[in-house]
């Protein structure tokens, strides 16, 4: 993997090849990032309290690896107003992190009282999308540094759709000056299961509002015909195809493996991170020098 | 001008008020406690369903791990169980796993091993002192500032779970 600087017109912090930090990977991160071979972690805002950061965190900061904590539990797309308590605590682990930006996801999880423990889809409605900008403009008020907002994965699909999810997403976007956290999985995963083909949507989205990428592996359902997206196995080779289509077709600041459960050894994670990396190309420095941060 | 700025307004709140209970009613058909809103495919609706249930037990399975190794091959069954019949409290999959380990207690099936992992769970987070009752064991727990819980069994019943 090559230490060059970032592509000539990226917009936003180069953030280079990253990992979700997760407890069970910590040691095989640390020792990644040790190499100078991580430029980033994304963080789950809701598992890290600002005042008791854990050391394994702050040692990658002394590493020069960058922080961008993730938010799953804002709803932004729910019609109940935001959280003000929820953004505080993106905010305040990016003053506490040094973080150059943080991210959520275009959804909602609660409605009605009820937590549905998921980040579940919006329709594609005007009414929706007025909602989810009221939402993230709000939200982007208390935040002290650019927000991303990502696509998600979902089997079902609101009936009645008055736009394509191309415009859906731009509008958003553009509404709330919000940058993209392009989920390329998510992506790949829908199309999939029948819903708009991977092609389609990336040429409809404003590539040059791309923050950063994630891409992970799900598995087929035992007794169903779908793809279930649900970070458990191996980044798929369809998955790391479109990543290096997109990848052609424009700069990408950083990219990211997503995994949640069967955690693999660290051979075999340090082998799929050196896959994604090359699947990216050379735009996508893995050097935590390349940033500039170390 | 008013007049249709006003329609516009309620025309608008009424359109979220439909949202909203739109997305109330997708939630409920995620969660197995109604039936798939109109105009969604019910086949997909429950594969997401089933989906969910998965997730929610993995990750309560995570947040509290002692728990499910306490319980083997029973810890499936039981937490879909429930599941079934408890929504998901706030505060995510550990505030979930400890709302298990409390419906499991209640009708008396937890396990020793969880028994006590519960014992200490609740000295962790409420009263810093506790005496409670295991299968005629009984245990006594205080929670030390700086130096954290501290527990103590007059009785027979193992604590620790067994080395493979």
């Amino acid at each position: 993997m090559t230490t060059s600087p970032p592509h000539a017109g990226t917009r936003g912090t180069p953030l280079g090849l990253g990992i979700g930090w997760r407890p069970e990977l910590a040691l095989a991160i640390h020792r990644r990032a040790a190499a100078g071979r991580l430029g980033f972690v994304e963080i789950i805002a809701e598992d890290v309290r600002p005042t008791a950061v854990p050391d394994a965190i702050l040692e990658l900061r002394r590493l020069g690896v960058q922080v961008v904590p993730h938010g799953v539990s804002l709803s932004l797309g729910g019609v109940d107003p935001v959280d003000r308590d929820r953004v505080k605590r993106l905010a305040d682990l990016a003053d506490r992190l040094g973080s150059p930006l943080v991210s959520e996801h275009m959804c909602f999880v609660r409605a009605g009282g009820v937590e549905s423990g998921h980040l579940l889809p919006l329709p594609r409605t005007r009414v929706a999308l007025d909602v989810l900008v009221e939402n993230t403009l709000a939200a982007r008020e208390l935040l002290p540094v650019p927000l991303a907002l990502e696509n998600i994965a979902s089997l079902v699909e609101w009936p009645g759709a008055e736009m394509t999810e191309a415009a859906f997403v731009a509008a958003a976007l553009e509404r709330t000056g919000s940058r993209l956290l392009l989920d390329v999985a998510n992506v790949w995963a829908n199309a999939r299961n029948g819903g708009t083909p991977a092609a389609d949507l990336l040429a409809g989205l404003p590539l040059d509002r791309l923050a950063y990428v994630h891409v992970a592996g799900g598995a087929d359902g035992p007794d169903d015909a779908l793809y279930h997206d649900t970070h458990t196995r191996r980044t798929p080779p369809g998955v790391l195809t479109l990543l290096a289509n997109l990848c052609r077709r424009a700069a990408i600041p950083g990219v990211m493996l997503e995994r949640d459960g069967r955690f693999p050894v660290e051979a075999e994670l340090f082998a799929e991170l050196d896959d994604i990396a090359a699947a990216a190309g050379a735009g996508v420095p893995s050097s935590t020098t390349a940033s500039g941060t170390a | 001008m008013k007049r249709s700025d006003d329609e516009g307004r309620a025309a608008g709140e009424a359109g979220r008020e439909r949202l909203a209970l739109e997305q109330a009613a997708l939630v409920a058909a995620l969660a197995g406690s109604a039936p798939p809103p109109a105009g969604f495919d019910s086949a997909r609706t429950e594969a997401a369903a089933a989906g969910l249930r998965h997730k929610r037990r993995e990750s309560a399975a995570r947040a509290w791990p002692g728990l499910s190794e306490a319980l083997g091959g029973r810890y499936a069954a039981a937490f879909d169980a429930y599941a079934a019949d408890v929504p998901l409290p706030p505060g995510g999959s550990a505030a979930d796993a400890r709302a298990f380990a409390t419906w499991i207690d209640r009708r008396g099936e937890l396990p020793p091993t969880a028994w006590f992992e519960l014992f200490r769970d609740r000295l962790r987070q409420g009263w810093p002192a506790r005496a409670g009752r295991c299968q005629g064991t009984v245990a006594i727990g205080v929670r030390l500032p700086f130096a954290g819980v501290r527990c103590w069994k007059i009785g027979s019943v193992r604590d620790t779970i067994p080395t493979r």
